[in-house]
């Protein structure tokens, strides 16, 4: 079985085809950058429309297969930017209603696990999914994906990205700030807010970029800020090891290419006696393998979607979606 | 339902009744999104031309529904043609 998935759920457009053993046989994707600001939805979604067809080709020619090839279509139903999410549906089921094959909606945060736990062998792992949209420490648990510890406000990809934008960090934020974190040599407090096991980085940022309007050292505070905020997430995920006694960590998300944070929690994952894992990067970031995979998986345990149900649904949780294709 | 102040209908016609159905099927379930907001949209098909059918409260959100749905036949269209 070949399954062609579709990724839209915000600036990326990817589309990826994967076997029913787990190959991946193509990774295209084209990512909407703006000339200024964060991502604004109708722009966003423009450009997937604009670029939908290209990617397509690209992935084809990649495989090596004809359109014709392709026993089953998924797509990421949500959670995200619901103009983006639209067209990316629209686009998937123009493709499934035409070949005459099954469709399957796929939750984009319990993809990011699949394709994970597919290319590093990880079994049981407690994820870090860590993006410009996303910041959940995720496991699984009685026929679900929980959600152990989230954002209770903004993710800690957009607190590097705005953070970024406010002190004139060009793009991209995120790895730009790592670059001059590295060139940081003094700690300078910020709000370290963990709440049980929820986090907050809204003031974090604010007060960030108020220091830095104040006059401190742009480096000192890119690192002030990576400290803070990942140290933050590698408590929670420390705790939702302990609890669950899961003996696998895994990080995920844009954020993961971060080298200060894989650093803090493999070192957190050895305490624990944790094996540690990061996907590559091409499928850590956005991608439409991981929505491929993740339809196979779905489809051969059962999962049947009619075009009715394909409905996005932009704020979709993660721990809304059964997952048939594991036990316990 | 909506208090209608503007609308618009459209018809998109296709090269065959196929192409047509499989972009309708792609848009059919983007009706559901509309209603309780400040437009409706209906969609139908009769055999290579696709109908739309738009009532908003406002030309602001006419605007909106138009430029949304064309996007997506659009890209419906694109995906399933046939390749260069």
């Amino acid at each position: 079985m070949l399954c062609l998935g579709i990724e839209g759920t915000a600036h990326t457009f990817g589309i990826g085809i994967v076997d029913s053993r787990g190959k991946v046989l193509a990774n295209a994707s084209r990512t909407y950058v703006p000339a200024k600001g964060g991502i604004h939805p109708r722009d966003a979604a423009q450009f997937h429309a604009a670029n939908a067809r290209a990617v397509l080709d690209e992935a084809l020619k990649v495989a090596k297969i004809g359109i014709e090839d392709i026993n089953l279509m998924a797509f990421s139903g949500g959670p995200g930017i619901g103009p983006c999410l639209r067209t990316a549906a629209t686009a998937a089921r123009a493709l499934a209603s035409w070949l005459n094959v099954p469709i399957i909606s796929v939750n984009h945060c319990v993809a990011h696990v699949e394709i994970g736990r597919l290319t590093e062998g990880a079994r049981d792992p407690v994820t870090l999914y860590v993006s410009g949209g996303n910041t959940q420490v995720i496991a699984f648990d009685a026929g679900r994906y929980r959600v152990f510890g989230e954002t209770l406000d903004i993710p800690v990809g957009n607190c590097l990205d705005v953070f970024a934008r406010e002190v004139g960090i060009p793009h991209p934020g995120g790895p730009n700030v790592e670059r001059l974190a590295r060139e940081g040599k003094r700690y300078i407090p910020l709000p370290y807010v963990v709440k049980g096991m929820d986090l907050s980085f809204s003031g974090l940022m604010t007060e960030a970029v108020r220091k830095h309007r104040a006059g401190a050292n742009l480096r000192d505070l890119c690192y002030s800020l990576q400290e803070t905020a990942f140290a933050a997430l590698v408590e929670v995920t420390e705790r939702a090891v302990a609890h669950t006694e899961k003996k696998e960590v895994m990080l995920t998300g844009g954020v993961a290419a971060n080298k200060r944070l894989r650093e803090m929690l493999r070192f957190m994952a050895k305490e624990h006696g944790a094996k540690f894992y990061v996907p590559p990067m091409e499928l850590c970031a956005d991608n439409g393998p991981m929505i491929g995979w993740t339809g196979i998986l779905a489809y051969k345990h059962g999962v049947r979607h009619k075009l009715d149900d394909t409905v996005v649904k932009q704020r979709q949780r993660t721990d809304e979606i059964d997952i048939p294709w594991r036990s316990g | 339902m909506v208090a209608k102040r503007a609308n618009a209908y459209l018809e998109l016609t296709f090269p065959d009744t196929r192409v047509a159905g499989a972009v309708y099927r792609s848009l059919k379930p983007e009706e559901v999104l509309q209603r309780g907001a400040r437009c409706e949209t209906k969609i139908g098909r009769r055999k290579n031309v696709l109908c739309l059918e738009i009532e908003a409260e406002d030309t602001a959100a006419l605007r909106a529904a138009l430029n949304s749905f064309l996007r997506w036949a659009s890209v419906a269209r694109d995906m399933i043609k046939r390749g260069d």
